[in-house]
């Protein structure tokens, strides 16, 4: 049950640390888009690399490299989102989402790298939602316990002061 | 004999990276956009160390087998980094997790098949 405020990861100082809040699981997966698309760009780079005409050559054509450069800023990225995500949820439950990456790399490999899927990988990447989607459910089941216990905390700040003291003069 | 390597390898990596999770975990509690902060947070550094060489035992690790065949072993990394949060971060197993957990390593084996 995504609130309107939980979307826009604030009030996060509200919940207890044992708990995984859905904006981490969010983040986790908007991580694993990012790290994916840093993998393509890998590719694409790699592919401009000479690896067969000496050191100089190969380093000049990996500096060079507008893809790899693209891939290593996007991983950095990615890497800061998941450690701001790891600090709202449990690592046994966003770890596993990582798993997502294997979904959109053989999405984006057959768009952008002309790469083909087979009914081997098809019934991998759907089994892998699957797995990811039972994590995410049993995150929400496992909070929802401990979230009984102070309900009342986020219902405290909602704002009923502004409206009854605006009329001041 | 060398798949026997490559798996070993394969593993150690799955390993370092399991560890590697753990501490970016310990100090993501920390972790704050201010470079004061960044270089007292030891475990977030360790973290982002092991992460990063832990794709060094794979990257050599591929070389001496087949993806379809290494790719299982890879999945493992999902069961250490599980039971490091049960022993470490004190977190709790329940039956969603367990069974995600299978899945998810089902796939995986499924894509490296089919690669």
């Amino acid at each position: 049950m995504p609130s309107k405020k939980s979307k826009k990861l604030q009030s996060q100082k509200t919940r207890a640390p044992s708990k995984t809040a859905l904006s981490a699981i969010l983040l986790v997966v908007f991580c694993t888009l990012i790290t994916s698309s840093a993998q393509i760009f890998y590719k694409l780079g790699s592919g401009k690399m000479t690896t067969t005409a000496g050191l100089s050559t190969l380093l000049k054509t990996a500096v060079l490299n507008p893809n790899l450069w693209t891939g290593l800023i996007l991983y950095g990225i990615g890497a800061i989102i998941l450690i701001i995500a790891l600090k709202k949820g449990e690592l046994s439950i966003l770890y596993p989402i990582i798993a997502l990456s294997y979904v959109w790399v053989s999405l984006l490999s057959v768009r952008f790298l002309g790469e083909h899927m087979n009914s081997m990988k098809w019934f991998g990447v759907i089994t892998i939602i699957v797995g990811v989607s039972l994590i995410g459910i049993g995150s929400q089941y496992s909070s929802s316990e401990k979230a009984n216990k102070s309900p009342s905390k986020l219902m405290n700040k909602t704002k009923k002061k502004s409206r009854t003291h605006r009329r001041k003069k | 004999m060398n798949l026997l390597i490559g798996i070993g390898l394969v593993i150690l990596g799955t390993l370092i990276g399991a560890f590697g999770a753990l501490y970016l975990k310990k100090g993501s509690a920390e972790f704050a956009f201010s470079p004061k902060k960044l270089i007292k947070n030891w475990p977030l550094l360790l973290g982002i160390f092991l992460y990063l060489i832990s794709t060094v035992p794979f990257i050599l690790g591929l070389k001496y087998g087949d993806l379809s065949v290494l790719y299982p072993f890879v999945a493992t990394s999902y069961i250490w980094v599980t039971i490091l949060s049960v022993i470490h971060l004190k977190e709790k197993v329940n039956i969603w997790k367990i069974l995600g957990i299978a899945a998810i390593i089902l796939g995986v084996v499924f894509i490296g098949f089919g690669s």
